[in-house]
């Protein structure tokens, strides 16, 4: 869970006085991933958009889980819920898209 | 300003804020995924009708209300670390900051709802709407709601209820508004952008 | 208990019991008219035995609650009520009305009755649960206007604690979703919207949390847990109940001839209504496991951790099972939805108005609790009671799978009649499981008629030489 959840912000800023740097860069990340979303959904269509769209969309999940709600902060249980509740909307919808 | 923030090795802490609007987070979350897959799976048998219905979407729309509710969820984290400094009047002007936003958003898509409504489009027109309807506005109530809470953290940290070391409420309506802006994200990729 | 005036709980209590008892006769005959179908017949026959049932189950569940309000109201407000008398005269006013609806149920042919009560000016009368005539209607209100008069007057001048607010609060709201029961016009659709309103607005929105403010009530004041954390938890509880109620209790309007898209928005928000049922037994024994008291009245625990799981199950788990709409359109009105009308009513409503009894009569009898011997007879019954109803539910459910194979689903449908024949069983396991409920019910009853207190110095010796 730790080393996972670490990857994706792991560039050093781990000082505490980092927060606000840290929540800053989410912030714009968060930003440009949904830009990219939303770029991607006349670039390209079915499945390749489904799956990076819907790829994109477990990581802004995840980046407003972690770093917003502070889930980082606290007992791995309760990232893994989380965890488990964002790879269970995203393959329940993957899945469902692929029947279809 | 010199943020207080726990040390990022110590992960053994309980939730942010109260439990019980955790335990409300995840219950809203589960009503959320229900409604998420039962349009995922609505889709998979109406995709023509699905497809053909999202393009009269007004794309724009729910991509700036994604980046205004990101935002503001930006700012309410700010809040969160103005008040763990003990800066009352910062953190109230942050939550300030979220609100307006929120107001942004509804209003947004309150255009869209009078689009649609033009256009004479309800929950009866076919079932994409039925969803899109439905769902947009079980969501825009959430965000009233949690502009209600934001409200009333506000106001307390402008009359000086919280501190540095007594917060809670901070947290606690953080938590249920970035609830509702992870719900959000989940949407506009579901509803707007995959098709 | 602390003011006086809460005193004028008991005979609402004492008469709700009765009332309780009677719903039971009524219901083992209508049981054994399962298997006879001319036993008591044309004396009593099965729709009359069914209206008895049904109509007893409300007014002694109303007649708990607002016992309950009595009790509750002035405590938490710090205040006496604002007027006993008016409610003992309520309380004689509703207990007569009940009696009158009853008797004239066995007595009068119902058309009769009907041209007799003015039926034909406001036509009212002939729906499930609101059979009753225009003037006993009229007399509910009446009661129920009384009732919120008196405890919105204590409210007001007393302490204005939330499970108080949700209390009164829900009470009105209980009374409002009474209106609808005086609408009944000739079109069918629009008709049984109105009915549906009553009793479904009551059970899926309503009467939850009444529920949750009595639960609330009865563990902020057994477990000595802090107020503000059940508090807290009774206001997320409400919340997720309105989320899913409100629009869940669509989950048939397609069937009465709404839009189509009420097959997804009341299939998608009914299946959330287990969500608050959930909530409320995470809640309960959270709050089981932090108290900071043991309280010694053991049955009264019992009943109150008992409530949240067969609420669960009976409306959480059981409704569920029939809620789904292409599953509706299989089973609805078999057996199923009785089996779910029963565990439902029984695990949310009976059992709440149950554990609040058992919790205030002691007080309203001048004991902090009952005897042990009385207890374990009162928890003795609980046993039985609970363990009757999930077998009365489990084999409802049997009647209804025969039914949905046999006939509903069934390639070469058999005719109703015959399908009655062939879970014939179930009915007879039924009617056993009911009169196993009757004898719980009796043995609770006995636990009433034992003098004494519960002493603390004797349970602690007994409990130290084991």
């Amino acid at each position: 869970m730790k080393s996972s959840h670490t990857v994706l912000l792991d560039n050093g800023l781990k000082h505490p006085a980092s927060g606000t740097r840290r929540a800053t860069l989410t912030w714009l990340i968060l930003l440009g991933l949904t830009t990219l979303s939303f770029r991607l959904s006349t670039a390209v269509s079915g499945s390749v958009l489904m799956f990076t769209v819907l790829g994109l969309t477990l990581i802004k999940g995840h980046l407003v889980t972690n770093e917003f709600m502070g889930l980082r902060h606290v007992r791995w249980v309760w990232r893994l819920v989380m965890a488990i509740y964002l790879l269970s909307v995203g393959s329940i919808i993957a899945f469902a898209y692929l029947s279809a | 300003m010199t943020p207080h923030i726990n040390s990022d090795t110590d992960a053994t802490q309980d939730l942010p804020g109260d439990l019980a609007i955790w335990i409300f987070i995840f219950a809203e979350l589960v009503v959320f995924g229900i409604f998420f897959a039962a349009y995922a799976f609505a889709r998979s048998t109406h995709v023509t009708l699905f497809n053909a219905s999202q393009l009269t979407l007004n794309r724009d729309n729910g991509f700036a209300n994604t980046l205004i509710l990101v935002t503001s969820s930006y700012f309410v984290v700010r809040a969160n670390q103005a008040i763990k400094a003990g800066h009352n009047k910062v953190c109230g002007h942050w939550l300030s900051g979220a609100l307006g936003l929120g107001g942004g958003f509804l209003l947004l898509k309150l255009a869209e709802f009078h689009q649609d409504f033009v256009h004479g489009i309800n929950l009866s027109t076919n079932l994409f709407y039925m969803f899109y309807l439905s769902l947009t506005f079980f969501h825009f109530m959430h965000v009233i709601m949690g502009m209600v809470i934001l409200a009333v953290v506000a106001y307390k940290a402008y009359t000086g209820h919280y501190s540095a070391e007594h917060h809670t409420g901070v947290e606690t309506g953080g938590s249920y508004w970035h609830m509702v802006d992870l719900v959000w994200i989940i949407l506009f990729a579901l509803v707007y952008v995959i098709h | 208990m602390n003011y006086q005036s809460q005193r004028v709980a008991k005979p609402y209590f004492i008469a709700a019991l009765g009332l309780f008892v009677g719903q039971i006769v009524f219901g083992l005959i209508a049981g054994l008219q399962y298997l006879n179908g001319t036993f008591l017949f044309p004396a009593l026959p099965f729709d009359v035995v069914h209206m008895s049932h049904t109509n007893l189950l409300i007014v002694w569940l109303l007649m708990a609650f607002m016992g309950a309000a009595y009790f509750i109201v002035p405590e938490e407000a710090q205040t006496e009520l604002y007027s006993p008398k008016l409610a003992l005269i309520t309380f004689w006013v509703f207990l007569a009305a009940g009696a009158v609806t009853i008797l004239s149920y066995l007595f009068v042919p119902y058309t009769q009755l009907a041209a007799m009560t003015g039926n034909a000016v406001l036509p009212t009368m002939g729906r499930g649960y609101l059979e009753q005539p225009l003037p006993i209607k009229v007399g509910i209100v009446l009661v129920a206007l009384s009732l919120l008069f008196n405890v919105t007057m204590t409210l007001i001048k007393g302490r204005k604690t939330s499970i108080n607010i949700i209390l009164v609060g829900s009470l009105w709201g209980l009374a409002l979703l009474f209106l609808p029961a005086f609408y009944f016009p000739q079109d069918t659709v629009k008709a049984s919207f109105g009915w549906w309103w009553v009793v479904h607005g009551w059970v899926e929105g309503d009467w939850e949390l009444i529920l949750g403010a009595l639960l609330g009530f009865i563990l902020i004041k057994m477990t000595g847990v802090d107020r503000e954390i059940i508090e807290k938890w009774i206001y997320i509880i409400i919340a997720m109940t309105l989320i899913s109620g409100l629009v869940g209790i669509g989950h048939h309007y397609y069937y009465t001839g709404a839009p189509a898209y009420w097959i997804w928005l009341g299939s998608i928000f009914s299946a959330l209504e287990p969500i608050p049922f959930m909530l409320l037994i995470a809640f309960s024994f959270k709050t089981l496991l932090q108290r900071r008291r043991e309280h010694p009245n053991k049955a009264a625990m019992l009943w109150a951790m008992g409530t949240p799981i067969m609420a669960f199950l009976g409306a959480g788990l059981w409704g569920f099972m029939i809620t789904l709409a292409p599953v509706q359109y299989y089973i609805h009105g078999t057996q199923f939805t009785a089996a779910h009308g029963h565990l439902a009513f029984f695990g949310a409503y009976a059992m709440i108005a149950l554990a609040i009894i058992s919790y205030a009569m002691p007080l309203l009898r001048g004991r902090t609790a009952n005897s042990m011997v009385a207890q374990r007879w009162e928890m003795t019954g609980f046993w039985f009671m609970t363990l009757s109803m999930i077998g009365i539910t489990l084999a409802l459910t049997g009647a209804g799978i025969v039914t949905l194979f046999l006939q509903r689903a069934a390639e070469d449908p058999m005719g109703f009649m015959q399908v009655q024949d062939k879970a014939r069983v179930f009915f007879w396991i039924r009617e056993f499981f009911g009169v196993s409920f009757f004898t719980g019910l009796l043995i609770y009853l006995r636990s009433f008629f034992f003098a004494g207190e519960y002493e603390y110095a004797n349970e602690m010796k007994q409990a130290l030489s084991k």
